[in-house]
């Protein structure tokens, strides 16, 4: 860029750290929105959306070689134009870049060639300017902006790529020897009916790992697994139940939690956390166990008509004697409905 | 009990707390003047509500006809010679066929196209110079199919089939409630609301507001859920439930914002608060490259109209110098409502929901003109013109309604006196719900240009 009046007067130093041009920098859109169109067809055409939006081609940025009159360096503020025209030292007009074709799909990225005196002006700005997720500027890049856009690493990109592909290998080598009660397990922390039978069961969660592997190593390594899976069976065996309306979750008629209201969509996962953090979680979490060891996956028609042992209750009741002391516990303030 | 004593403002004043009335203005200011909210199906004199039945409803649109090859990023070879051949980018592959005769920039030189070859979706275009002028091409530039041509006794070149695509919306279930007891209902208090002394006209006035203040904002910011009612495992589930009723799947409609951010185009000008010629400019340009109408409505609040009217007027920092100005007694007018420029009529509309300090004061909807084709200037494929913006609507279900808006009745106190649910409740429900989705046609012609 050509330093005018006021503009674009970069130190030698800033300069000297935009990479050189050669043959062609493609750049990377950070951030789209995923095509939530139910038809596959549509989906495909554009997976992924992303803002057709001009890059403003004028930033103010702060180039810390900039020296004073005795020569200190001690950084300033430049203003940077790429502009069609200049009147006076000032812009007429700004560059109207857009990284896209008009009436093209627009991937995400788009590409600077050398030899071409606009190209170059405009991938020195790039380089320089606060919307550049990695700027020459460094860590003196102004965080207020919001980054959009960065330079395409292709050796990083296959790194992540080639990371993706471990991950599905690993998720696929584990539902290799994966048992029913693995899987039941795991279907219950994911909060899925179980009620398929065992084949059934493998096949979704085999498939779930080919489609999520991310998902399922994060569920199949989650400490809590356990304790989720339990809740899970807990609620659809009817040894404990959850009110969405009230927030309650019960062991027979004893209250044990009340959940905010924000998750009460999501009781497994909540009452998994409850159960390792609350004083008397460990106690009750072994209650709810062993119930649900009694009741061995019962029917649905069998939920509705549990029977709680004698030594069950008596247990249950010394249980919940202690936790009476404590069932306010979690700490989140209870929301009224 | 009886006092020797003059009647005065002391001894009234300490006799009952009730006795002395109290000097009131019976009207209520409206200090949150929520209800000037304008619909913006009704910008532009103009409301298009299209009654649908499905939770969710698509529009198709065709493409053009005419294609760009774009060699950015790509290879380019044979500048100065009459034979050249290139690489397309992926977006502008699959296009160029044997006949085509493109137009390089340079030169104005057109060559025919004579072979493409096909690999991992990239095409190679050869074509050589029909005049026998040499190309001047280099990668970064794009080329024009403009025409074709074929040799004698020719066969059938290779065919094209042009797509369309769907762009789809969803409705949403808006509702509001008013409960108000017995004793409330049959007190007064002392103000007026609409004439009269009772609390509840007021809750009413101000739910309606909120119902049609939701509905429009969701009309300019809302964003699509991905959750549809018919979802097996609903990401958003309706978080209030009574017995067996609620807690079904919600949907959310998409909004103008987040139909220009997805099909639309944006400029954020790079001097924010002013507007000069250059950005009225970057418009014309981006509305040309859309294939746009050329007649178009500008929605904006006051904030993002203000540089917009600061231009046209030639307003100066110390005083108003513009010679253009229309001086009609002593009143100035300062807008400019309906601009023709560049081929384009743009007219300025305003806005009052984006000038309400709470709802998008924090985010750009409120600093940017929302360009949208005019009421019925969008072309139907094969004759006619429709409207670009339209509201989708479920006809009201229930027996008291407005045709979009169902009016629910409960509590003994019912106001039609006959309740529906919770009869024995002693007060007065009532309930309004409606089932709406806002819809725009041909969404690649908006514009959001940000100013401030």
């Amino acid at each position: 860029m050509k330093p005018v009046g006021n503009y674009n007067k970069i130190s030698p130093e800033l300069q000297a750290k935009i990479p050189k041009l050669e043959k062609s920098v493609t750049f990377k859109m950070l951030e789209g929105i995923k095509n939530n169109d139910p038809d596959p067809i549509e989906r495909q055409k554009q997976p992924i959306f992303y803002s057709k939006q001009n890059i403003p081609m004028r930033d103010r940025i702060f180039d810390e070689f900039v020296k004073d009159e005795n020569g200190n360096q001690v950084g300033a503020w430049v203003d940077i134009v790429v502009a069609d025209g200049w009147n006076k030292n000032e812009p007429t007009r700004e560059r109207l870049f857009f990284p896209f074709e008009p009436s093209t799909v627009f991937s995400g990225k788009f590409t600077l060639n050398a030899g071409n005196a606009k190209d170059a002006e405009i991938y020195e700005f790039l380089m320089l300017c606060n919307e550049n997720s990695e700027a020459v500027t460094g860590d003196k890049r102004d965080t207020s902006v919001h980054p959009r856009f960065c330079v395409m690493n292709i050796q990083k990109e296959s790194t992540a790529t080639r990371g993706k592909i471990d991950e599905i290998r690993q998720a696929l080598t584990l539902t290799k020897d994966l048992s029913y009660a693995q899987a039941k397990s795991i279907a219950n922390a994911l909060n899925w009916n179980t009620y398929t039978d065992e084949g059934e069961l493998l096949a979704k969660v085999e498939y779930f790992a080919r489609e999520k592997p991310g998902e399922f190593l994060k569920v199949y390594n989650d400490p809590s697994k356990e304790f989720k899976a339990e809740i899970k069976e807990a609620l659809t065996s009817g040894v404990a139940t959850f009110d969405m309306q009230t927030g309650q979750f019960k062991i027979g008629t004893q209250v044990i939690t009340t959940l905010p209201t924000k998750d009460r969509t999501d009781v497994v996962n909540y009452m998994g956390n409850w159960f390792s953090t609350a004083p008397n979680g460990a106690d009750v979490f072994a209650l709810i166990q062993k119930q649900n060891k009694d009741k061995n996956m019962p029917t649905i028609a069998e939920t509705e008509q549990i029977t709680i042992s004698e030594a069950d209750t008596k247990a249950q009741a010394n249980v919940l004697a202690g936790l009476n002391k404590t069932v306010t516990q979690p700490t989140e303030v209870l929301e009224t409905v | 009990m009886a006092q020797q004593t003059i009647i005065n403002k002391q001894y009234v004043s300490t006799l009952s707390n009730f006795l002395d009335q109290r000097e009131i203005n019976k009207q209520v200011t409206d200090i949150a003047n929520d209800d000037s909210l304008s619909d913006i199906l009704t910008v532009g004199n103009k409301k298009k509500p299209i009654v649908t039945g499905q939770p969710f409803y698509s529009t198709f649109v065709n493409e053009s006809v005419f294609k760009l090859l774009d060699t950015t990023g790509g290879t380019v070879n044979g500048t100065g010679t009459v034979q050249i051949n290139f690489t397309c980018t992926a977006a502008t592959s699959g296009i160029a066929r044997k006949n085509d005769i493109i137009l390089t920039p340079t030169g104005v030189i057109s060559g025919i196209v004579t072979n493409v070859t096909t690999a991992s979706g990239i095409d190679t275009v050869f074509a050589k110079s029909v005049s026998g002028a040499n190309f001047t091409v280099s990668a970064g530039q794009k080329y024009a199919i403009y025409s074709v041509a074929v040799g004698e006794n020719a066969v059938n070149q290779t065919n094209i089939a042009y797509g369309l695509t769907r762009y789809f919306n969803k409705y949403q279930i808006f509702r509001e409630i008013s409960i108000v007891t017995d004793v409330q209902t049959a007190a007064t208090v002392e103000v007026n609301f609409n004439g009269q002394p009772y609390f509840q006209v007021k809750d009413h006035i101000e739910k309606q507001t909120l119902l049609k203040g939701h509905i429009n904002a969701a009309f300019i910011a809302g964003d699509m859920s991905n959750t549809s009612f018919s979802d097996t495992n609903p990401f958003l589930v309706d978080p209030t439930t009574s017995g067996t009723n609620g807690g079904g799947a919600e949907q959310t409609t998409r909004g103008l914002h987040k139909y220009n951010e997805l099909y639309g185009n944006t400029i954020v000008d790079g001097t924010l608060g002013t507007f000069q010629k250059a950005n009225l400019d970057d418009a014309v340009t981006t509305l040309l490259a859309a294939r746009a109408p050329k007649e178009q409505m500008v929605l904006s609040g006051t904030l993002a109209r203000l540089p917009v009217d600061t231009y046209f007027k030639n307003l100066g920092s110390s005083g108003v110098t513009s010679v253009r100005m229309v001086v009609d007694g002593k009143e100035l007018n300062l807008m400019v409502d309906k601009v023709t420029y560049g081929n384009f009529q743009f007219n300025y509309m305003s806005m009052p929901i984006m000038d309400q300090p709470t709802l998008f004061q924090q985010t750009v909807i409120n600093q940017s003109l929302y360009y949208a084709p005019l009421n019925g200037k969008v072309k139907v494929l094969g004759g006619g013109y429709d409207d670009a913006l339209a509201v989708r609507y479920i006809p009201a279900q229930t027996k008291n309604n407005n045709g979009m808006i169902d009016e629910l009745h409960g509590g003994a106190l019912a106001w039609n006196g006959n309740p529906t649910y919770q009869g024995e409740a002693m007060n007065a429900t009532t309930a309004w719900t409606t089932k709406q989705g806002f819809e725009v046609l041909g969404a690649q012609f908006l514009l959001r240009q940000q100013v401030i």
